[in-house]
Protein backbone atom coordinates (compact mmCIF):
# COMPACT_ATOMS: atom_id res chain seq x y z
CA UNK A 1 0.00 0.00 0.00
CA UNK A 2 1.21 3.35 -1.02
CA UNK A 3 2.22 5.95 1.69
CA UNK A 4 -0.71 8.77 1.95
CA UNK A 5 0.50 12.15 0.44
CA UNK A 6 0.82 14.61 2.97
CA UNK A 7 1.52 18.64 2.50
CA UNK A 8 4.96 17.27 3.07
CA UNK A 9 5.40 14.12 1.18
CA UNK A 10 4.04 16.64 -1.92
CA UNK A 11 6.65 19.34 -1.50
CA UNK A 12 9.21 16.63 -1.31
CA UNK A 13 7.93 14.72 -4.87
CA UNK A 14 8.02 17.98 -6.26
CA UNK A 15 11.38 19.23 -4.78
CA UNK A 16 12.88 16.13 -5.86
CA UNK A 17 11.30 16.04 -9.63
CA UNK A 18 13.29 19.75 -9.57
CA UNK A 19 10.28 21.84 -9.38
CA UNK A 20 11.80 25.07 -9.22
CA UNK A 21 8.76 26.84 -7.04
CA UNK A 22 8.85 23.83 -4.89
CA UNK A 23 12.69 24.12 -4.68
CA UNK A 24 12.42 27.74 -3.86
CA UNK A 25 9.95 27.51 -1.30
CA UNK A 26 11.60 24.97 0.68
CA UNK A 27 14.80 27.39 0.91
CA UNK A 28 12.07 30.27 1.68
CA UNK A 29 10.73 28.43 4.46
CA UNK A 30 13.93 26.39 5.92
CA UNK A 31 16.67 29.18 4.80
CA UNK A 32 15.72 31.99 7.76
CA UNK A 33 15.80 29.41 10.81
CA UNK A 34 19.17 27.66 9.32
CA UNK A 35 20.93 31.03 8.77
CA UNK A 36 20.19 31.46 12.17
CA UNK A 37 21.42 28.17 13.36
CA UNK A 38 24.68 28.65 11.28
CA UNK A 39 25.59 32.14 13.09
CA UNK A 40 24.98 30.15 16.28
CA UNK A 41 27.40 27.85 15.84
CA UNK A 42 29.97 29.25 13.79
CA UNK A 43 29.92 33.81 15.58
CA UNK A 44 30.93 34.63 12.01
CA UNK A 45 28.14 36.16 9.43
CA UNK A 46 30.26 35.36 6.25
CA UNK A 47 30.76 31.30 7.54
CA UNK A 48 27.41 31.22 8.09
CA UNK A 49 25.98 32.26 4.94
CA UNK A 50 28.53 29.93 3.28
CA UNK A 51 27.60 26.90 5.74
CA UNK A 52 23.70 27.59 4.97
CA UNK A 53 24.85 27.27 1.04
CA UNK A 54 26.96 24.43 1.17
CA UNK A 55 24.55 22.63 3.41
CA UNK A 56 21.42 23.29 0.49
CA UNK A 57 24.36 22.28 -2.04
CA UNK A 58 24.81 19.03 -0.07
CA UNK A 59 21.15 18.54 0.86
CA UNK A 60 19.89 18.44 -3.24
CA UNK A 61 22.63 16.21 -4.02
CA UNK A 62 21.83 14.02 -0.90
CA UNK A 63 17.74 13.96 -2.32
CA UNK A 64 17.63 10.76 -4.07
CA UNK A 65 19.20 9.10 -0.83
CA UNK A 66 16.81 10.76 1.37
CA UNK A 67 14.43 8.12 2.62
CA UNK A 68 11.62 10.62 4.43
CA UNK A 69 11.84 9.05 7.79
CA UNK A 70 12.23 12.15 9.22
CA UNK A 71 10.66 15.23 8.31
CA UNK A 72 12.65 17.48 5.61
CA UNK A 73 13.67 20.41 7.74
CA UNK A 74 14.58 18.35 10.29
CA UNK A 75 16.91 16.59 7.42
CA UNK A 76 17.89 19.65 6.64
CA UNK A 77 18.98 20.72 10.16
CA UNK A 78 21.19 18.09 10.69
CA UNK A 79 22.94 18.39 7.16
CA UNK A 80 23.92 21.85 8.26
CA UNK A 81 24.56 21.15 11.88
CA UNK A 82 27.37 19.01 10.09
CA UNK A 83 28.38 21.51 7.82
CA UNK A 84 29.24 23.61 10.60
CA UNK A 85 30.72 20.96 12.32
CA UNK A 86 33.15 20.49 9.17
CA UNK A 87 33.62 24.31 8.92
CA UNK A 88 34.74 24.95 12.35
CA UNK A 89 37.18 21.67 12.36
CA UNK A 90 38.46 23.52 9.01
CA UNK A 91 38.65 27.08 9.54
CA UNK A 92 41.79 28.54 11.59
CA UNK A 93 40.91 28.21 15.22
CA UNK A 94 40.76 30.93 17.18
CA UNK A 95 43.25 31.37 20.05
CA UNK A 96 41.29 29.49 22.98
CA UNK A 97 40.93 30.54 26.51
CA UNK A 98 41.31 28.02 29.16
CA UNK A 99 38.37 27.28 30.85
CA UNK A 100 40.28 25.92 34.01
CA UNK A 101 39.73 29.56 35.26
CA UNK A 102 36.26 29.54 34.62
CA UNK A 103 35.28 27.01 36.64
CA UNK A 104 34.53 26.44 40.41
CA UNK A 105 37.75 26.16 43.53
CA UNK A 106 36.89 23.87 46.19
CA UNK A 107 39.14 23.78 49.60
CA UNK A 108 40.58 20.57 50.70
CA UNK A 109 37.03 19.14 52.71
CA UNK A 110 35.09 19.62 50.02
CA UNK A 111 33.76 23.45 50.06
CA UNK A 112 33.30 25.97 48.03
CA UNK A 113 36.39 28.08 48.18
CA UNK A 114 34.64 31.14 47.95
CA UNK A 115 30.65 30.70 48.76
CA UNK A 116 27.99 31.33 45.39
CA UNK A 117 25.60 34.35 46.08
CA UNK A 118 22.32 34.70 44.75
CA UNK A 119 21.37 36.41 41.21
CA UNK A 120 18.63 38.94 41.90
CA UNK A 121 15.61 37.74 40.14
CA UNK A 122 14.89 40.87 38.89
CA UNK A 123 18.08 41.52 36.81
CA UNK A 124 17.81 38.12 35.75
CA UNK A 125 14.56 38.72 33.93
CA UNK A 126 15.83 42.22 32.68
CA UNK A 127 18.86 40.21 31.66
CA UNK A 128 16.59 37.73 29.02
CA UNK A 129 14.81 40.59 27.67
CA UNK A 130 15.97 40.68 23.93
CA UNK A 131 17.86 44.37 24.78
CA UNK A 132 20.83 42.47 26.25
CA UNK A 133 21.18 39.15 23.88
CA UNK A 134 23.60 40.69 22.46
CA UNK A 135 25.77 40.77 26.12
CA UNK A 136 24.42 37.37 26.51
CA UNK A 137 25.53 35.85 22.91
CA UNK A 138 29.36 37.84 23.18
CA UNK A 139 29.87 36.03 26.54
CA UNK A 140 28.90 32.60 24.58
CA UNK A 141 31.32 33.76 22.16
CA UNK A 142 33.97 33.97 24.86
CA UNK A 143 33.67 30.20 25.26
CA UNK A 144 36.66 28.03 23.50
CA UNK A 145 34.75 26.41 20.58
CA UNK A 146 34.88 22.88 22.11
CA UNK A 147 32.79 23.84 25.14
CA UNK A 148 30.90 26.48 23.12
CA UNK A 149 29.63 24.24 20.39
CA UNK A 150 28.40 21.34 22.67
CA UNK A 151 26.33 24.17 24.61
CA UNK A 152 24.74 25.30 21.46
CA UNK A 153 24.34 22.10 20.42
CA UNK A 154 22.24 20.50 23.81
CA UNK A 155 20.87 24.06 25.16
CA UNK A 156 19.90 25.87 22.22
CA UNK A 157 19.22 23.50 19.25
CA UNK A 158 17.81 20.90 21.94
CA UNK A 159 20.14 18.11 20.23
CA UNK A 160 20.05 15.13 22.65
CA UNK A 161 23.19 13.65 24.00
CA UNK A 162 23.40 10.65 21.96
CA UNK A 163 22.68 13.10 18.90
CA UNK A 164 25.26 15.61 19.98
CA UNK A 165 27.92 12.91 20.16
CA UNK A 166 27.48 11.64 17.26
CA UNK A 167 27.45 14.87 15.12
CA UNK A 168 30.80 15.61 17.00
CA UNK A 169 32.20 12.06 16.87
CA UNK A 170 32.90 11.99 20.78
CA UNK A 171 31.30 9.87 23.82
CA UNK A 172 28.21 10.89 25.40
CA UNK A 173 30.25 10.94 28.59
CA UNK A 174 32.29 13.14 26.74
CA UNK A 175 29.13 15.41 25.78
CA UNK A 176 28.32 15.23 28.95
CA UNK A 177 31.26 16.59 30.81
CA UNK A 178 31.85 19.33 28.18
CA UNK A 179 28.47 20.37 28.39
CA UNK A 180 28.73 20.89 32.16
CA UNK A 181 32.09 23.19 31.94
CA UNK A 182 30.45 25.23 29.28
CA UNK A 183 27.37 25.85 31.34
CA UNK A 184 29.95 26.35 34.53
CA UNK A 185 31.80 28.55 32.62
CA UNK A 186 28.82 30.64 30.85
CA UNK A 187 27.93 30.89 34.46
CA UNK A 188 31.17 32.80 35.26
CA UNK A 189 31.09 34.86 32.82
CA UNK A 190 28.09 36.03 33.24
CA UNK A 191 28.16 36.92 36.92
CA UNK A 192 29.90 40.35 36.12
CA UNK A 193 26.65 41.02 34.04
CA UNK A 194 24.45 40.04 36.71
CA UNK A 195 26.00 41.18 40.11
CA UNK A 196 28.30 44.23 38.76
CA UNK A 197 29.28 45.17 42.56
CA UNK A 198 30.49 42.39 44.67
CA UNK A 199 28.22 41.57 47.73
CA UNK A 200 29.48 41.51 50.53
CA UNK B 1 29.66 37.99 57.47
CA UNK B 2 32.35 35.68 56.71
CA UNK B 3 31.24 33.95 53.12
CA UNK B 4 32.29 30.81 55.23
CA UNK B 5 30.06 31.10 57.18
CA UNK B 6 27.16 30.41 54.95
CA UNK B 7 28.48 26.78 54.40
CA UNK B 8 27.37 23.63 55.80
CA UNK B 9 29.56 23.44 58.99
CA UNK B 10 30.07 19.55 58.05
CA UNK B 11 29.94 19.44 54.10
CA UNK B 12 30.12 15.60 54.17
CA UNK B 13 27.40 14.80 56.87
CA UNK B 14 25.05 14.42 54.48
CA UNK B 15 26.84 12.06 51.76
CA UNK B 16 27.83 14.83 49.36
CA UNK B 17 30.22 17.55 50.47
CA UNK B 18 29.88 21.29 48.05
CA UNK B 19 32.42 19.71 45.42
CA UNK B 20 30.10 16.01 44.77
CA UNK B 21 26.96 17.96 44.32
CA UNK B 22 28.39 21.03 42.15
CA UNK B 23 30.71 18.57 40.03
CA UNK B 24 27.25 16.37 39.74
CA UNK B 25 24.93 19.06 39.23
CA UNK B 26 24.07 18.60 35.53
CA UNK B 27 22.93 14.71 36.02
CA UNK B 28 20.04 15.87 38.51
CA UNK B 29 18.40 18.71 36.22
CA UNK B 30 19.09 16.89 33.09
CA UNK B 31 15.70 15.10 32.42
CA UNK B 32 17.53 12.88 29.99
CA UNK B 33 19.80 11.86 32.61
CA UNK B 34 18.05 11.96 35.85
CA UNK B 35 15.98 8.43 35.89
CA UNK B 36 19.71 6.73 36.29
CA UNK B 37 20.37 8.63 39.21
CA UNK B 38 19.55 6.09 42.12
CA UNK B 39 17.38 7.24 45.19
CA UNK B 40 20.48 7.13 47.59
CA UNK B 41 22.32 9.85 45.91
CA UNK B 42 18.85 11.73 45.06
CA UNK B 43 18.34 11.93 48.61
CA UNK B 44 22.07 12.87 48.96
CA UNK B 45 21.74 15.81 46.99
CA UNK B 46 17.98 16.89 48.84
CA UNK B 47 19.96 16.75 52.07
CA UNK B 48 22.83 18.74 50.87
CA UNK B 49 20.81 21.27 49.19
CA UNK B 50 18.80 21.76 52.54
CA UNK B 51 21.86 22.60 54.33
CA UNK B 52 23.83 24.03 52.48
CA UNK B 53 22.87 28.24 50.94
CA UNK B 54 26.12 28.54 48.96
CA UNK B 55 24.88 25.22 47.02
CA UNK B 56 21.39 26.31 46.68
CA UNK B 57 22.62 29.55 45.46
CA UNK B 58 24.86 27.73 42.81
CA UNK B 59 22.28 25.12 41.77
CA UNK B 60 19.83 28.41 41.15
CA UNK B 61 22.28 30.56 38.98
CA UNK B 62 23.51 27.34 36.83
CA UNK B 63 19.56 27.44 35.83
CA UNK B 64 19.51 31.01 35.43
CA UNK B 65 22.44 30.82 33.08
CA UNK B 66 20.71 27.97 30.54
CA UNK B 67 17.68 30.11 30.71
CA UNK B 68 19.39 33.17 30.11
CA UNK B 69 21.62 31.60 26.99
CA UNK B 70 18.26 30.19 25.84
CA UNK B 71 16.83 33.59 25.90
CA UNK B 72 19.63 35.29 23.87
CA UNK B 73 19.12 33.10 20.66
CA UNK B 74 14.96 33.34 21.28
CA UNK B 75 14.64 36.56 18.43
CA UNK B 76 18.09 35.90 16.61
CA UNK B 77 15.81 34.25 13.28
CA UNK B 78 16.01 36.71 10.10
CA UNK B 79 12.77 36.91 8.82
CA UNK B 80 14.03 36.21 5.36
CA UNK B 81 16.94 35.15 3.73
CA UNK B 82 19.94 37.79 2.70
CA UNK B 83 18.70 38.04 -1.04
CA UNK B 84 22.11 37.63 -2.16
CA UNK B 85 21.99 34.35 -0.46
CA UNK B 86 18.99 32.93 -1.57
CA UNK B 87 20.77 34.06 -5.44
CA UNK B 88 23.01 32.05 -4.78
CA UNK B 89 20.88 28.99 -3.14
CA UNK B 90 18.95 29.29 -6.24
CA UNK B 91 22.00 28.87 -8.74
CA UNK B 92 23.46 25.93 -6.86
CA UNK B 93 20.30 24.18 -7.09
CA UNK B 94 20.12 24.83 -10.90
CA UNK B 95 22.95 23.17 -11.25
CA UNK B 96 22.73 20.19 -9.29
CA UNK B 97 21.99 17.09 -11.77
CA UNK B 98 18.94 15.12 -11.26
Amino acid sequence: MNAPTTPDTQQLDRVRAGDHAACASLVSDCGPRMLAVARRMLANEEDAQDAVQDAFASAFKALPQFDGRAALPTWLHRILINTCLMKLRTRRRRPERSIETLLPTFVEDGHQTRSTNSWPAARVESMAAPEHAAHIRAAIDELPDTYRVVLILRDIEELSTSEAAQALSISQAAVKVRLHRARQALRTLLEPLIQPMEQS
Amino acid sequence: MNPADQYNPDPAMDGFTCKQLIERLAEFIDAELAPSINSADRRAFDNHLAQCQSCVNYLETYLHTIQLSRAAFQSSQPAQLPPELFAAIESVIRATPR
